[in-house]
């Protein structure tokens, strides 16, 4: 059988070269370029068109979305695995609806990537999103009121968590700050808390937001930090 | 020479394991989530250890191991690697220099 053609996309040059020995050793995948994330990866899949890449994703959604359609222009039938630190189904929901292939956590075996990597291969046409997370995080799924708070709405709560006032806030989402006020109340309401950090306690310990959400972008809402947000 | 890797998360703790016993299959590598390093460390011995500094170890541990290599998850992915009581830095460490740093040690154990 032919070896699935891959593209590794990770900021942290000693896992990255430690997967592409791995992956490479056991010959039914062939690494064909690696590097860091972000633009450099773009470049590597248009140059290769592999057949997989696995990309690290730990940056803003917005971020994500360029680097993601970026790829998806550079090579259409490539197949895209994010491999990421965050595991609130938010993320999950947002990456999908970006159009990614699988999802898997960094608490995830070498193995379950490798089996992630040749299943995708070898069915290049299915449409179904591979998921490999946490099980606490799964069984979360409708328990709370993550279903009923809007993106926006939990977009808001994200840029609240990291201390920004209702005018930053609303200069951030390009929305107004009377908006920001009424989505706030929405929360509230939804979420059954009366102020702005029981709203961020509240999302942080249900895991609607992450932390590294909160952590891995600037105010700017881009990311500043390489992707280092372990 | 035995290697204990308790990076985390675990993805990057088994590829730079397996990596290791890849390039160096005569060295007896190990893996260990960091709340197990201790023990770990008690029932292995190892002369080289690999962790990073946001793991929540037990600063104790590193006492008990000869060499170890700390990744600086909280500043880039640089490195801080003790052989032997000498405190080196790395920028970005690579596999290479994983490599040199285990070579490194396990001459070390050779000499008289």
């Amino acid at each position: 059988m032919t070896p699935a053609r891959v593209v590794l996309a990770d900021d942290h040059t000693m896992f990255r070269e430690g997967m592409a020995s791995v992956l490479t050793s056991r010959g039914d995948v062939e690494v064909v370029g690696q590097g860091p994330h972000g633009r450099d990866a773009v470049a590597l899949v248009e140059r290769h068109k592999p057949d997989v890449v696995i990309m690290q994703v730990e940056h803003h959604p917005r971020r994500a979305e360029e680097i993601l359609s970026a790829m998806r222009s550079a090579s259409p039938n490539s197949r895209i695995v994010v491999l990421t630190m965050f595991d609130n189904l938010h993320y999950v929901r947002t990456l999908s609806r970006l159009g990614i292939d699988a999802y898997v956590h960094k608490s995830s075996s070498v193995g379950e990537l490798l089996a992630t990597v040749l299943s995708l291969s070898r069915n290049p046409e299915g449409d179904n999103v591979v998921v490999s997370m946490p099980r606490g995080s799964l069984e979360r799924i409708g328990d709370g009121h993550e279903n009923a708070l809007s993106d926006r709405e939990l977009e808001v709560l994200v840029l609240v968590a990291r201390g920004l006032s209702n005018r930053q806030v609303a200069r951030e989402l390009h929305i107004s700050e009377a908006t920001v006020k009424r989505h706030l109340a929405n929360i509230y309401e939804k979420i059954g808390v009366g102020s702005r950090s029981d709203a961020v306690r509240t999302a942080l310990a249900e895991q609607w937001i992450g932390f590294h959400e909160i952590v891995s972008a600037d105010s700017d809402g881009h990311d500043d930090s390489g992707g280092l947000s372990l | 020479m035995r290697i204990l890797v308790t990076i985390t998360p675990r993805m990057y703790r088994e590829a730079i394991a397996l990596s290791l016993r890849e390039h160096r299959p005569g060295y007896e590598v190990r893996i260990a989530a960091p709340g197990n390093a201790e023990e770990e460390v008690r029932a292995f011995a190892p002369r080289l250890l690999v962790h990073n500094d946001t793991d929540g170890m037990d600063p104790g541990v590193l006492t008990n191991v000869p060499c170890w290599i700390e990744v600086l998850y909280s500043d880039s992915m640089d490195a801080r690697i003790s052989v032997d009581g000498r405190i080196e830095e790395s920028q970005d460490i690579s596999t290479e220099e994983l490599l040199r740093v285990a070579d490194k040690v396990a001459a070390g154990m050779r000499e008289p």
